[in-house]
């Protein structure tokens, strides 16, 4: 009972059904043990799980998920545990070495426990050839999946079905879950006016078809172009669309297909290798003959490292988080997105050049 | 949670075993930081295989890490230098630094190359599996068995200093020895481990012993009581697992210098068989 309101306080803590219907259930189940590689899927699973779950993750909010740092009650945890969910490309490489030491079987990859977040995502990046020594390309695509919250919901669809495999007689629970997720991603990307006018599904669709734009211009209602009741996360980002700025690491590939803004360069010389003098030199140049005045870097990162480059470009940071918990007031996925697309229009207001 | 335990302090006592063996010999010959310089040799080759395009944790790579090391061997036996007042220890401070620094200029070049120079210092003991304990072992019990065979050999080179002219051939294999070693250990526990591994046991029962058998039936008594020690100190608190086994051997040594100024102990400078 205690593990039951401790995670119902968390859920509260974290921002869970905030604005949105709560699966309400009576359940005295044991909640479903799950862990989870980085803090932003945990925080999807307790979303759609609610008080069914018991859920934690392995990284910390501001670890570079590519690397955690070893703690025995990594391998406890996962031994308990019904349920596992991994990016499940090359991002989380901790995590067969891991698995192996568990040995639990029911999540190792294959088992019934074991969910990728990846499954059925559309996938950028891939490489047409693969070589390390390009930096840490990722063989199968970008795997920071999440800088895209209609993918996301691929991500979240996956955990449900995770969790009506390990737990079928809550099967109901979950798909409430999941819905009510799904609104909630819906009504903040797109704004209530156009969720009422359209619905979310054929407004998701078209955002992933990338018509989104063109059939909101095109299309009128009460005499204005529908682009004009754009709200929410998109509403904002209209502010910086077709922006170019400077990105830190190969993160935001997601990102920039749905808000259209680009990373035309980034200060890593290529992905996962630190700046060299050389490269920082190109950069400047390219800043000052392009106007590029921004930098968007993820928050794991040596922010000096960051700050000197943009205090001899004269641009200006933008540090965010990549997980929930990686910022005060940042508790959720919700709050995560509002940091990006409000970091990003606040210092994106003027035109390039 | 015990037999999350056993995989760890196995592979630790299967270290430690050798580790305090050859320890004793090091801190009898002057030369401490010959294991840093190794360890870093051995780093330095897997690194460079890194960036031919070999990864990590493969034989191919293993091969790399043990030809730069047979390199180091060589280099090391033949730097007992004659009619000099620089020692031997300032060969291999400098190899050491330099080993490192190639490192890292390399893993520059490589993705996520400082990663892999952290981890390279503290290791990862706590996902070490069966199978690579099992590897490790039987390479150290095929040198445990040629350091007993040759034992005589061994102890003259460490503890008479006289016939260093005849003693190349002598001097490169135990280098050469000792280098395989440690790149074993170094992969699996990381250079500090390993380092404590290597000199604390052996300094603590020097403290109370002149005599090389006495010595190492106490370092291997001192070091697995840090090992498991430290290895449930690491499961009930959860920190990781490399560190804290250090601070344990370091502890230790703190305890074993009280001990020695209560009991008054004074078991004098002059290295016995």
């Amino acid at each position: 009972m205690r593990l039951l309101i401790a995670v119902m306080v968390t859920g509260w803590i974290t921002g869970y059904g905030e604005g949105a219907p709560t699966p309400v259930s009576q359940d005295l189940r044991e909640p479903v043990r799950v862990v989870t590689t980085l803090p932003v899927y945990a925080d999807i699973v307790r979303k759609i799980g609610g008080s069914g779950v018991e859920v934690s993750s392995i990284a910390a909010p501001n670890e570079d998920s590519h690397f955690v740092r070893p703690k025995p009650s990594f391998a406890v945890r996962i031994r308990r545990a019904e349920m596992f969910v991994t990016t499940g490309l090359d991002l989380e490489l901790w995590v067969p070495t891991l698995l192996d030491r568990a040995g639990n079987s029911s999540v190792a990859e294959g088992g019934r426990g074991y969910v990728t977040a990846y499954t059925g995502v559309d996938l950028l990046d891939i490489p047409t050839a693969v070589d390390r020594s390009g930096g840490d390309v990722h063989v199968f695509g970008n795997p920071h999946l999440i800088t895209d919250p209609i993918r996301t919901i691929q991500v979240a669809r996956n955990i449900t079905v995770g969790l009506k495999r390990i737990a079928p007689d809550r099967s109901s629970l979950w798909d409430a879950g999941l819905e009510s997720f799904t609104a909630e991603i819906h009504r903040r990307l797109f704004g209530e006016t156009l969720i009422e006018l359209l619905g979310g599904d054929l407004l998701a669709d078209l955002a992933l078809n990338g018509t989104l734009h063109s059939f909101l211009e095109t299309e009128e209602w009460q005499g204005s172009p529908l682009i004009q009741e754009l709200g929410g996360w998109l509403g904002v980002a209209e502010a910086f669309r077709g922006r170019d700025i400077i990105c830190y690491h190969k993160n935001w590939a997601y990102l920039e297909d749905r808000f259209g803004v680009r990373c035309v360069d980034y200060v890593e010389a290529k992905p996962g290798i630190p700046p060299t003098p050389g490269h920082v030199a190109d950069l400047l140049q390219e800043m000052s003959s392009q106007g590029l005045d921004v930098i968007l870097a993820a928050s794991y990162f040596d922010q000096r490292k960051v700050e000197s480059v943009a205090r001899r470009g004269g641009a200006t940071v933008v540090v965010v988080p990549m997980n929930p918990g990686g910022k005060e007031g940042v508790d959720d996925y919700f709050s995560l997105v509002d940091y990006w697309v409000n970091g990003l229009a606040g210092v994106l207001s003027r035109p390039n050049g | 949670m015990l037999d999350l335990m056993l995989a760890p302090i196995a592979a630790g006592l299967v270290i430690l075993a050798i580790h305090s063996y050859l320890g004793l010999h090091v801190i009898a010959r002057g030369v401490i930081f010959v294991d840093l310089a190794f360890a870093q040799i051995a780093a330095l080759g897997t690194t460079v295989g890194l960036m031919v395009g070999v990864e990590h944790g493969t034989p191919m790579s293993m091969g790399f890490s043990l030809g730069f090391t047979l390199l180091g061997a060589l280099a090391f036996s033949f730097s007992r230098l004659d009619d000099t007042v620089v020692p031997q220890e300032a060969i291999i401070g400098i190899t050491y630094v330099v080993a490192s620094a190639a490192v890292v200029l390399i893993a520059g070049f490589t993705a996520e190359g400082a990663e892999h120079v952290a981890e390279t210092m503290t290791g990862t003991l706590i996902w070490v599996t069966w199978p690579q304990i099992g590897r490790m072992a039987l390479v150290y019990a095929t040198l445990g068995v040629f350091y007993f065979v040759f034992r005589r050999r061994f102890e003259a080179l460490s503890l008479h200093d006289d016939s260093v002219h005849k003693a190349r051939l002598w001097d490169f294999l135990f280098y050469v020895t000792f280098g395989i070693v440690i790149s074993f250990s170094v992969a699996i526990a990381g250079v500090l481990m390993v380092f404590s591994a290597l000199v604390i046991p052996a300094v603590v029962a020097f403290l109370f012993t002149s005599r090389f058998l006495r010595a190492l039936l106490l370092a291997w008594a001192v070091g697995t009581v840090a090992l498991v020690a430290g290895v449930l100190a690491s499961f009930t608190l959860d920190v990781a697992t490399g560190p804290l086994l250090v601070c344990t051997f370091g502890l230790m040594l703190v305890v074993a210098l009280f001990v020695r100024w209560g009991t008054g102990i004074r078991p004098g400078s002059k290295l016995s068989v």
